[in-house]
């Protein structure tokens, strides 16, 4: 046995979108909650990897997929939770959720499309069911329609469905609700992988043995992705339905912001490869302007190799074009990048990651994995009855009355700014005219900022400022951002990383090759900050800083779509 | 906020944007402004310490600092306001600037030069035959012009075992600068069957130095930590075939801890879009006439936000020609240009600028799509000239005379080349 390193009531293990969700949920309640994350950041492996897609599970359990699932039994009481919960409160819920937590999301819609008559057949069930959820939609074959609201789309489109839904940066879930659940007093542990969970008879409380030291908790979730079967295995829970890890490799190419306005939803072309269920390509408007096309699908057992590939890519661009002809590849193309999504079950069903239940090894142990059901709000809801079934009493007693629901956001702060407001933010601090990411326009101000909320690499930073994504992506801005972090974390420049782990960019100083016997340096353990002051404030000051927007336009749709009736389909 | 209206508003202080505003104040523009987002002034210059500045313009051999020097030295009461950065430039010359020390100013000049020189081709934007660079994205992986300002500024060498996947100028030179501070230069390659920079670059920088060259190769995945929380280990390249398809069963894995793009330059124009400054697909820049003024009157363009040129010396000479017919466009005595259209002929790939006038002479700068020798280059019936060798990476200069121009027979004027492809297409 280690040091102690923490004693909680409740340990969220994974550091990603689900994990960071329940840590700020636990939050708002008076209990001793910590995160456990065995990476340097949130949200380091697909949470950051995936299509943005906000409540996008609406057009998912419209699928076949989700009825196959349903057929099976589900993997827990989850299976079916979307169906029942989600469909018309989180939609509301989103924008609330969105809002508090200063995430860069807006409402792009989303639009799926039928190119062909099988699609169009599938579009139609996906269109029943959307009406047995009461969920209000547009459906439409009139190409003209379709060409009104989407200008650039294909000419062989047959229908589309076209939903109420937003979109957003992905990785800005995991980063927002951590700094509010931190903000609410929850500590968390990076660099931390877990090697061992015991459950302790006599303290009647599980040992958690982590990299950096042990921590006792009362309740464990597990939201540890892919890694959550190893997990569970630890008290002998073998995740009834998940036989081995495989995973997806899923690619994305992004283009510039040039591209802004190409298309005006979230477009994407109903299931087809040949598989059913399996939805396509999808060509998505990001906050920042730029426009991502993905993904590729290709099924692999080597879930840990998160890479591009040649193939991927040009699928990615061949079925992009098949949507959107006109998309302008070779003169915008920015980045390409890749997750893997986990598969869990034998059936080679797409992302069948459906655990949202306590163990049946220990009640005390809750399963979390809960996986491509887009980014949705509603999962929390979800959660919170599961862990009133495992004990934990969350109720009007333990809820904390200075709960502060609302993080700053720190996203282009500067870009987005009005010119009057950037004057303040300049005679404020002179670091917000020290332009760092020039295509951009983050500012050194912003990346301190978030370095002060625990960045620790240049991914951390790019991630919470939004540097590094535009057309010369890190080229102006890689030298000066590493100095600052090394500035600002007090270590030598040749130990700051790009993402973590040995990832370090600069790896000697100027004639250090020619000295005899040079050393690789040893990565080492760089504790992140949390002193940011903007974090400090009360929630009476920041709800009046957050400008209260018309709750009553949310059904509007971008394009020009008239509101959808509620219970009624429209169509054309 | 503040309010600003000087004579002209420079974007930029690099050899372009220093130039223009040194010589528009010389021919008599009053208040010169100079914008410049870095620290310092200078543009890319002063990481540029190899030598090879000034042979044209000052007649010496000197470094980047040293030449940017002399003209910061000489920018006497032109104002050059550093860590600003334009945000915005509409079409009525307004341009919005963010400035640490000054806070928000807008400016309303009588005139805009826009000089913002460019920008490096990233990993994700290499779109070629060869399809995209494959792989993980780990450590290790950048750009020529970032390691240049790593290495000769800020002091840090990024590795130890470098692949240079490009032979343009900045790839060769920092080669070089590697090979000085100790580290291993594994190749340079280029996916063309000849170098992409100047010749003076590929002896005094591969040759000299003993750098190995494997030209029609590239590079196809990026090799290290499957997650890629960890830095490169190593490079998968390839040959490639005359259509820069990979050729099957030539792939080699390198071992290396850095791979170093020099891919490309692509000007910098994000402003002139906001403004409607037309563009030219071609050279990725604004059009311009032999004044160096866009299609919006009184915006001006000079040096590499126009085209990617070679020499500094070129860049600052070409901008001073655009800083006086500027200073006269600001004294309301710049007669518009006729805009007798400039046009590529066979085997050019770009030609600057794109139009001109009979009665003042043009200096055109091209370059030639593909390698050749004895070639001759051609400029409509009034311009001609040999060259025993020549190619993409040597840009061609001709400044030619009213009095030529005025022999000119067609309506338009058409640069051409014709030679003998060293290797064939």
């Amino acid at each position: 046995m280690g040091n102690l390193l923490d004693k909680v009531d409740v340990l969220v293990i994974g550091g990603g979108v689900n994990g960071c969700l329940a840590l700020r949920l636990l939050s708002r309640y008076k209990y001793d909650v910590a995160l456990v994350e065995r990476h340097e950041d949130t949200g380091g492996e697909q949470s950051k990897a995936n299509n943005g897609n906000v409540h996008w599970h609406l057009a998912y359990c419209a699928t076949e997929v989700a009825q196959r699932v349903d057929d099976a039994g589900g993997a827990s009481s989850a299976g079916t939770f979307g169906i029942d919960v989600c469909s018309m409160l989180t939609s509301s819920m989103q924008v609330r959720f969105c809002r508090d937590l200063g995430i860069d999301w807006f409402r792009s819609g989303y639009m799926l499309v039928a190119l062909n008559s099988k699609e169009l057949e599938m579009l139609k069930i996906a269109r029943h069911r959307l009406r047995c959820l009461s969920c209000p939609y547009e459906f439409t074959t009139d190409v003209n329609r379709i060409k009104e609201l989407e200008p650039n789309i294909s000419d062989k489109v047959m229908g589309a469905l076209l939903l109420a839904s937003g979109t957003a940066d992905p990785w800005d879930f995991p980063i927002a609700l951590y700094e509010n659940a931190r903000q609410n007093g929850a500590r968390a542990h990076f660099s931390a992988g877990v090697t061992n969970i015991t459950w302790q008879k006599d303290k009647e409380c599980f040992l958690v043995e982590t990299e950096r030291g042990d921590i006792e908790a009362n309740y464990i979730i597990n939201a540890a992705g892919y890694g959550a079967p190893r997990l569970a295995k630890m008290i002998g829970d073998e995740l009834k339905g998940y036989v081995k890890p495989t995973g997806a490799l899923e690619e994305y190419i992004v283009l510039d912001d040039t591209c802004k306005g190409i298309v005006n939803h979230v477009v994407r072309r109903m299931g087809y490869y040949g598989k059913p269920g399996l939805l396509g390509v999808q060509v998505t408007p990001m906050p920042g302007g730029e426009l991502s096309i993905g993904h590729s699908y290709l099924p692999t057992e080597d879930v840990d190799w998160v890479g591009t590939t040649r193939e991927g890519i040009e699928f990615c661009i061949s079925e992009g074009k098949e949507i959107i002809p006109a998309l302008p590849i070779s003169e915008a193309a920015i980045a390409v990048y890749a997750g893997v999504m986990p598969a869990f079950g034998d059936q080679g069903i797409y992302n069948v990651g459906l655990v949202l239940a306590r163990s049946e090894k220990n009640r005390r142990f809750v399963n979390f994995t809960l996986a491509s059901f887009g980014i949705a709000a509603g999962k929390g809801l979800l959660l919170a009855k599961t862990l009133q079934e495992a004990g934990l009493y969350l109720g009007r007693g333990v809820e904390k009355d200075n709960f502060n629901p609302i993080r700053p956001p720190l996203k282009r702060r500067f870009a987005k700014a009005s010119n009057e407001e950037k004057d303040r933010l300049i005679a404020k601090d002179s670091c917000y005219g020290h332009v760092v990411c020039r295509c951009k326009y983050v500012t050194e101000a912003e990346v301190v900022e978030a370095i002060r909320r625990g960045a620790t690499t240049y991914d951390g930073v790019k991630q919470r400022t939004g540097l590094g994504m535009g057309r010369c992506q890190g080229a102006f801005d890689k030298p000066r951002v590493l100095a600052i972090l090394a500035r600002e974390l007090g270590i030598p420049q040749t130990e700051v990383t790009l993402k973590g782990g040995t990832s370090v960019e600069t790896m000697f100083t100027a004639k250090e090759l020619l000295k005899e016997g040079v050393e690789i340096k040893q990565s080492r353990y760089i504790e992140p900050r949390f002193d940011s002051e903007e974090l400090k404030k009360s929630y009476g000051d920041l709800l009046e800083e957050l400008e209260e927007e018309e709750m009553k336009d949310y059904w509007k749709l971008s394009g020009g779509a008239e509101n959808l009736e509620f219970y009624g389909e429209w169509e054309r | 906020m503040k309010y600003e209206t000087p004579d002209l508003l420079v974007l930029g202080s690099g050899p372009a944007g220093l130039a223009a505003a040194v010589r528009a104040k010389e021919a008599g523009a009053k208040e010169v402004v100079v914008i410049e987002r870095a620290e310092e002034p200078g543009g890319i210059l002063p990481q540029c310490i190899h030598h090879g500045f000034g042979t044209t313009y000052f007649k010496k051999v000197l470094t980047g600092p040293e030449y940017i020097d002399s003209f910061i030295k000489k920018a006497g009461d032109v104002e050059i306001l550093t860590h600003s950065m334009a945000l915005e430039l509409s079409s009525d010359k307004t341009v919005t600037v963010a400035s640490a020390k000054e806070g928000l100013i807008q400016f309303k000049p009588k005139a805009v030069m826009l000089a913002m020189g460019c920008r490096e081709r990233p990993r994700g934007a290499i779109t070629g035959a060869t399809g995209f660079l494959g792989g993980v994205r780990v450590s290790g992986v950048l750009t020529a012009g970032t390691t240049q300002r790593m290495v000769n500024i800020e002091g840090y060498v990024p590795g130890k075992h470098f692949l240079i996947v490009g032979s343009g100028d900045i790839g060769m030179i920092m080669a070089r600068r590697f090979v000085l501070e100790g580290a291993e230069v594994l190749g340079v390659l280029d996916i063309l069957p000849f170098i992409g920079g100047l010749l003076r670059n590929e002896i005094q920088c591969l040759r000299d130095f003993n750098i190995p060259v494997r030209l029609s190769h590239t590079v196809l995945n990026i090799h290290g930590n499957k997650a890629g929380r960890g830095r490169c280990e190593g490079a998968t390249i390839v040959g490639v075939d005359k259509e820069m398809k990979p050729i099957p069963g030539t792939e080699e894995r390198v071992d290396c801890d850095t791979v170093i793009l020099s891919v490309g330059l692509i000007p910098e124009n994000e402003l002139s879009r906001m403004a409607g400054v037309e563009l030219n697909p071609l050279t990725g820049g604004p059009i311009v006439d032999e004044c160096g003024q866009t299609n919006i009157p009184g915006i001006f363009a000079c040096g590499n936000v126009v085209h990617i040129h070679d020499i500094a010396d070129d860049v600052s000479k070409t901008s001073e020609d655009a800083a006086e017919y500027a200073a006269r466009y600001i004294a309301g005595e710049l007669t518009p240009s006729e805009r007798i259209p400039i046009k590529r002929g066979e085997n050019v790939r770009y030609v600057v600028p794109n139009y001109f006038s009979k009665d003042r002479p043009v200096t055109i700068l091209l370059r030639v799509s593909w390698a050749f020798n004895d070639a001759v280059i051609r400029v409509g019936n009034i311009f001609e000239k040999s060259y025993p060798y020549i190619r993409p990476s040597e840009q061609v200069k001709i400044t030619l005379s009213p009095e030529a121009l005025k022999k000119l027979k067609d309506k338009e004027l058409v640069v051409s080349c014709e030679g003998k492809e060293t290797v064939s297409r």
